[in-house]
């Protein structure tokens, strides 16, 4: 059950275009996250994938079927809900025989596949109780298990864990994804959250300003960002993104203040460099030799968050163990110890440099990676 | 650590002086909470004392007595009110019509009701207009909504004659013949209702959360199938106010009865609350019109008990 996006389009008002030519092919059995900010569109996606609302562009493909027209409830598809979308006034196993009494299957059919699917989500005992008497986990359950008893193979989920607490929540990770491959599900999964796309999704696409950002694997999207917006919205703490100039042959500056050697001539003169907090070096520093100065400080535990100014005022993340403590003004010399992400100015990925950079000379070894 | 070993015996002692303290003052504030629930019930105790509850047992007490034509109590007669009045046959037929005015009205109130509400609840172009229009006759008095009737129904020149002759159907002389006139009240009473009936099963509409209409297309629902088993389920609570509320409302109606056809043709539409003012108002009978009272509230109450037992275990959720 592949599904393909054929330059899909969704405009509410004439020429207002909320999503514009997003194309992606999701393979049979792939766990699909959508991940954007609130607004970029990603539930309008989703739904129009789903068919409740018309695209006003563009080729939807379910199972090499033309489904662009086609109402809901011929797209051989299920949808689980943020809300659940269960019936208040009927039992968990009427909520989960919902769809099969509404298509008229035969009892005994129904009452064997509701039976299987309250099995799979382990509801047994409260078969017979109403959503109101169970928990959000359970009623996340029987969500699935509505989804589950229809039997079709696509399964489209709109933040369906973003209402359970934290712990839940990453249980039910687990949970879901097992449940996915076991029953060999194509699940397309809407989220704004980058840790549960990264970790339960095979593909990502990111959508951002109504326009796919990137499409890849989650390791893929953290390593090589397509752009700015991608690199800043993947990992925690987020990638810092520090302007840069070319100064002499092959050397970038950084925030005035470090030096990024560079594998070959650059063609424009401004950059921006983008440094994962955990890609940097922090030690504490004289005055003389300081570029930057700390103004908070976060303990995580194992490691502590540094916010810092650097020389020019450039806000930067700074990650550090937490084997020694920083109070607010301490000075620090920064230096790179991972890899450098050059974007050009548009944001618009350019080579990834792996080495360092340095406070001062360029001695150091660079090997850059050219992508995009 | 010793010094805090020691100190719970010394604050052991004063217990039992606090435990009566406490008691003593849970005992004023009980004496206080009474002058106080008194102080607030008190207004409305007297409100309803002397304009329900008063006026409930001296009615019962009245139906049970012959009266002069002021009211007063002449002759004990015990039951024989009663007897007289579900043995006479003009009394029947007030019951007859009752039933006929209330099961019309009830019916078509919620059915044409729900129709409106289900149209203004979609999200079309100037929808706002009609929702408006929909619950204007919320704010028609009873006797400007007769005098709109009256010339409806008026024989010859009315606006439903008007469209009979261009249709080229015999003229029907509405509220002076006994079928039509029926017809023709309850017509006028679902109208007037329809707006608090819009208004309400519209609001119940639209806190019909957009996901379960969603879930239930993609899960295979037809419009037709979602109507009754998401929407009516959904609003069965509301639905059962209403109908509650209708029912009620329809076996009190008196204003347009009494301007539109005054219980005429032929007593075709003398409800039991119009045979109650005639009795009492018109013909001064004060005990006999008490006991059509106890027995239209009684009826009321019967309905509405079981409307309650069959209808609201069904209808929560």
């Amino acid at each position: 059950m592949a599904i393909e996006l054929n330059a899909l389009g969704k405009e509410y008002t004439a020429g207002n275009w909320v999503l514009e030519n997003v194309s992606a092919h999701i393979n049979s059995g792939e766990f699909f996250a959508i991940v954007g900010p609130s607004g970029c569109g990603k539930s309008t996606l989703l739904r129009m994938i789903a068919g409740l609302i018309p695209i006003s562009a563009g080729e939807l493909k379910i199972d090499d079927q033309v489904a662009t027209n086609l109402p809901p409830k011929d797209r051989k598809l299920t949808m689980v809900f943020q809300s659940y979308a269960l019936f208040p006034f009927l039992s968990v196993s009427d909520n989960v025989a919902f769809g099969l009494k509404a298509r008229k299957f035969p009892a005994a059919e129904i009452k064997e596949r509701v039976d299987r699917a309250i099995d799979l989500v382990n509801l047994n005992e409260f078969k017979d109780r109403k959503p109101r008497d169970l928990s959000g986990g359970q009623r996340q359950r029987v969500a699935l298990a509505r989804a589950i008893a229809s039997d079709v193979k696509i399964c489209l989920m709109d933040e369906p864990l973003s209402n359970l607490d934290a712990q839940l929540r990453i249980k039910m990770r687990t949970e879901l994804r097992n449940l996915q491959r076991e029953l060999g599900l194509t699940v397309i999964y809407v989220t704004h959250d980058q840790v549960e796309a990264m970790t339960m999704a095979d593909h990502i696409m990111v959508l951002h300003n109504h326009a796919i950002q990137q499409i890849g694997t989650p390791l893929e999207i953290y390593n090589q960002p397509a752009n700015t917006f991608v690199a800043s919205f993947f990992g925690t703490p987020r990638m810092n993104l520090l302007p840069a100039r070319v100064v002499g042959d092959r050397e970038l500056l950084l925030a005035d203040t470090l030096r990024l050697a560079v594998p070959s001539d650059l063609p424009v003169a401004d950059y921006v460099v983008g440094l994962r907090p955990n890609a940097l070096r922090v030690m504490r520093a004289s005055a003389d030799a300081a570029n930057a100065q700390v103004k908070t400080v976060e303990y995580l535990g194992s490691d502590i968050l540094l916010e810092a100014q650097m020389a020019d005022g450039t806000p930067i993340e700074l990650m550090t163990a937490a084997e020694e403590s920083y109070q607010v003004g301490d000075r620090l010399t920064v230096a790179l110890a991972g890899k450098a992400y050059v974007f050009n100015h548009a944001g618009q990925a350019q080579f990834i440099v792996e080495g360092g950079v340095h406070h001062g000379g360029n001695d150091v070894n660079t090997k850059a990676a050219v992508h995009a | 650590m010793a010094e805090m070993m020691s100190t719970p015996k010394p604050q052991s002692t004063p217990k039992p002086q606090v435990a009566e303290r406490e008691k003593q003052r849970s005992f004023n504030l009980h004496v206080n909470d009474k002058y106080y629930a008194l102080a607030f019930l008190g207004p409305s105790l007297l409100v309803l004392g002397v304009f329900v509850f008063y006026p409930m047992l001296r009615t019962l007490y009245l139906s049970l007595f012959l009266t002069n034509n002021v009211g007063r109590p002449t002759v004990f007669v015990g039951l024989k009110n009663y007897v007289n009045l579900l043995t006479s046959s003009a009394y029947q037929a007030s019951l007859q019509a009752t039933a006929v005015y209330v099961i019309g009205v009830v019916v078509c109130t919620l059915v044409i009701g729900l129709l409106l509400a289900q149209m203004a609840v979609r999200k079309l172009a100037g929808i706002q207009w009609f929702r408006t229009i929909f619950s204007a006759t919320m704010g028609v008095s009873v006797s400007v909504a007769a005098i709109f009737w009256l010339f409806i129904f008026s024989p010859s020149v009315g606006l439903f004659d008007q469209i009979g002759k261009l249709l080229h159907l015999p003229l029907v002389q509405w509220l002076t013949t006994p079928g039509p006139a029926m017809v023709a009240v309850i017509i006028s009473t679902v109208w007037m209702n329809l707006g608090f009936t819009f208004l309400i099963l519209f609001g119940a509409l639209q806190m019909v959360p957009q996901p379960l209409y969603e879930a239930s297309a993609i899960e295979g629902a037809s419009p037709r199938y979602q109507f009754f088993h998401v929407t009516l389920p959904m609003i069965s609570p509301t639905l059962f106010f209403t109908s509650t509320v209708t029912l009620i409302g329809a076996f009190k109606s008196f204003g347009l009865i009494d301007l539109m056809t005054a219980g005429g043709p032929n007593n075709a539409t003398n409800l039991m609350v119009y045979q109650v003012y005639r009795d009492a108002f018109l013909n001064g009978n004060y005990g006999l019109a008490s006991a059509e009272s106890v027995i239209l509230a009684v009826i009321i109450a019967l309905f509405t008990l079981l409307q309650f037992k069959f209808l609201e275990k069904r209808v929560t959720y």
